[in-house]
């Protein structure tokens, strides 16, 4: 998927889910949501998906060719 | 295989159901559970260990899997079912299965973007000053800009689907791995008193019924002969009956009160202070329903599963039979059903969790309440129908949720306290236990017309059910006590209880007993503590003495007439107070006569209250009276610090420095 088309979709989910906005009808919250481990794993959890959703073919080609470029190598 | 379409994007050519399945099911293990997991871990650490928490997480993937798994299955038949005659039936059947966990996801990033960016104004208020709607709005803005929505969506959501389907490898080990966790980590089973242990010789004692309401404040109910009459026929109740004036609750929220009133431990010593968590093991079968237990009754409890069971705080040893009694709500469904796993917090997770469901009652549930007192009732009546006959004596808690939020009563008391027009169904209300400012009190105002016409239905069903069971001669030869876990605030800012509202509103509750053949009213000043209620009916039972450990005392002798000597009675909010670590969280009061003194301990701030000069808690006289002050404070302090040698005990972690 070319990457302004992804860029606009993503936009566009990402505007969607903000726009999700959790009711509060029944607020027993708690108060110790979003500490510090969720402060520090969140992002590192954004990232990871994101890397694997935007850049897996790209990562999973770069391993191909690095192993096609190893085996050729060798064969000579 | 995949193929491309024309704008290029990839799709999972192979849609069959088998492909279909393993996108549902990889969906829930590798987006859907870790971002629950995220969201929660902070807050299950204040109360479980790791074990635990790997445990309810391996529960949560394995339910997860299966529910949202055969749900998908569902509507791809469905779906099929009714496209039977369409060529491309077989192609949406299988978007229409996979939206299912799809859009599951969505909703819980949009839980978990929304407390990011919470997190990130509270935290670092200078970076995100602007709300999220207002940055999706301007995000909406950019991306319509460009282009046709519709088939660059499919696409993002083919892509998606791919990149999902392409780690089923991961999402199958995770699944082996969550069986093996769950059955690996299984809790040890809690000891259980022996039902009506036989070698207790049954002997005539006087039944005990004791009957709990949800949210009732003593100001708002008036029972005492004092106050509004918002209970009229409790009031009568109360004219043959021990009617406490002071009596308060040992905190501010459902389970820490109840947890104190069944074990008599004020919350710093059992620990069930917040939202999930039961009590430590040590201490689970120091219930008053495990001593009356050891006295030869049968114990029983009728009432909502969700922070009031015994089940909830594990203390369910105590409890011959415990018959759930259901809300009628979407958001409580899976919550309620799943306090029945002993041993595991998935009940408040998933109450969390599923908080868009709440959005959805709110909509749904127009102006009917959720949790109709004749719900309990019924429940009960159908219990007493086997135990009435029982050669042993009885114990039966009943506890029902009105008038707890949303605050709507009946139709035969809407209106009787606030004109028609406004706050007619549950989306007109404001949301549960929130802050307000000043200008919205005529607002709150309100509110509290309406909670006391829930107040005043509540009392009629209470009225009716004692009415019954007097019919049936089931209180005869019974203690009746009445009472409420906590009140209820409209005033200082807050709306509702919990948090670190601990003003006389929230925590000054009803409390009545009539003794068996009483006719006459008996008024009750001494300060009490719902910690010294099952020391007392224990007492009244039978019982030689209380349990040493349990922190309340005795008030039996005061209901025939004896004196009692008044002491310091203890009330606190400690939700962010985690039980492994020492206690530096919280908000505490001491009430010693009329003084009360508010302590919170991060910051070390203090302010006295005269209660008889000054009910509304406005004027702190900490300054004025810095003496009593400082000595309140000081009797504060050691308890505290008594409460902490104990948690090193009962709970273990880390001692205090």
């Amino acid at each position: 998927m070319p990457s302004l088309l992804r860029f606009r979709s993503l936009a566009r989910v990402l505007a969607l889910i903000l726009m999700l906005e959790p009711g509060l009808a029944l607020a027993y919250l708690d108060p110790n949501t979003g500490g510090l481990l969720f402060q520090v794993l969140a992002p590192v959890f954004a990232a990871v998906a994101g890397v694997w959703f935007t850049l897996r073919r790209a990562i999973g080609q770069a391993f191909r060719n690095a192993w096609d470029r190893l085996r050729s190598q060798r064969s000579r | 295989m995949k193929e491309t379409s024309a704008h290029g994007s990839y799709a999972p050519a192979e849609r069959s159901l088998v492909t279909m399945l393993s996108l549902a099911a990889s969906a829930m293990c590798i987006l859907w559970v870790p971002l629950v997991a995220l969201c929660h871990v902070d807050g299950l650490r204040m109360y479980s260990t790791w074990p635990q928490i790997a445990r309810d997480f391996s529960l949560l993937t394995l339910i997860a899997v299966g529910l949202v798994s055969a749900g998908s299955l569902l509507v791809w038949i469905a779906t099929r079912a009714l496209l039977a005659w369409q060529r491309s039936a077989r192609e949406i059947a299988w978007w229409a299965g996979i939206s299912v966990p799809l859009l599951l996801c969505l909703l819980q990033l949009a839980y978990t973007l929304h407390t990011w960016l919470a997190v990130l104004r509270v935290d670092h208020p200078s970076i995100a000053l602007i709300a999220p709607r207002w940055i999706a709005a301007l995000l909406l803005v950019l991306a319509l800009c460009f282009g046709p929505i519709r088939t660059q969506g499919r696409s993002l959501a083919a892509h998606c689907a791919q990149g999902i389907l392409d780690l089923r490898w991961l999402a199958a080990s995770l699944i082996v791995v969550s069986a093996v966790g769950a059955l690996l980590l299984a809790p040890e089973e809690d000891s259980k008193l022996d039902a009506a242990p036989a070698h207790v010789p049954i002997r005539p004692a006087p039944n005990i019924l004791l009957v709990s309401l949800d949210t009732l404040a003593a100001a708002d109910a008036g029972v005492c002969l004092s106050g509004p009459d918002n209970m009229p026929r409790l009031r009568a109740f109360a004219t043959q009956a021990a009617c406490f004036e002071h009596f308060y609750a040992a905190s501010n929220a459902t389970s820490p009160a109840m947890s104190s009133i069944d074990t008599g431990l004020y919350p710093w010593q059992h620990w069930a202070v917040q939202l999930g968590g039961g009590l430590p093991r040590p201490l689970r079968l120091l219930s008053l329903g495990a001593g009356l237990k050891a006295l030869g009754y049968t114990t029983h409890y009728v009432g909502p599963m969700m922070q009031a069971s015994p089940s909830y705080r594990q203390t369910h040893g105590g409890y011959d039979t415990i018959d759930p009694v259901a809300g009628r709500t979407l958001q409580q469904w899976a919550s309620d059903r799943l306090v029945q796993l002993n041993g595991s917090n998935l009940s408040a997770v998933s109450y969390l969790t599923l908080s868009f469901l709440g959005a959805l009652d709110v909509r749904l549930g127009g102006s009917r309440y959720p949790y109709p007192p004749k719900d309990v009732y019924d429940t009960a009546l159908a219990r007493f129908r086997q135990i009435e006959t029982s050669r042993r004596p009885w114990f039966l808690w009943m506890h029902s949720m009105q008038p707890h939020a949303p605050y709507l009563p009946t139709a035969e008391h809407r209106y009787r306290r606030l004109a028609p027009g406004t706050l007619e169904t549950w989306a007109d209300l404001l949301p549960d236990n929130t802050a307000y400012k000043p200008e919205r009190q005529g607002l709150v105002d309100q509110h509290r017309l309406r909670y006391q016409e829930s107040m005043l239905a509540a009392d009629q069903a209470l009225g009716d059910m004692l009415q019954e069971l007097s019919r049936r001669r089931l209180l005869d030869n019974t203690i009746v006590v009445v009472t409420g876990d906590h009140g209820e605030s409209f005033s200082h800012g807050w709306l509702g209880h919990g948090s670190s509202a601990l003003h006389q509103d929230v925590i000054r509750v009803p409390l009545i007993i009539r003794l068996p053949g009483q006719t006459q009213a008996r008024l009750m000043p001494t300060p009490t503590s719902q910690v010294d209620l099952a020391p007392s009916l224990l007492e009244l039972a039978g019982a030689a003495s209380a349990p040493p450990a349990m922190a309340g005392r005795s008030f039996a002798p005061a209901l025939h007439g004896l004196p009692t000597p008044a002491r310091p009675i203890y009330a606190m909010a400690m939700q962010r107070q985690s039980r492994f670590e020492p206690i530096r969280a919280g908000d505490y009061v001491m009430i010693s006569g009329d003084a009360k003194l508010s302590y919170h301990l991060p910051s070390g701030r203090f302010e006295l209250i005269d209660l008889s000069a000054d009910p509304g808690e406005q004027q702190d006289i900490a300054k004025a009276d810095p003496l009593r002050a400082r000595k309140m404070l000081v009797t504060l302090q050691e308890a505290i610090a008594a409460a902490e040698r104990m948690r090193q005990q009962s709970v273990g972690g880390q001692p205090a420095h």
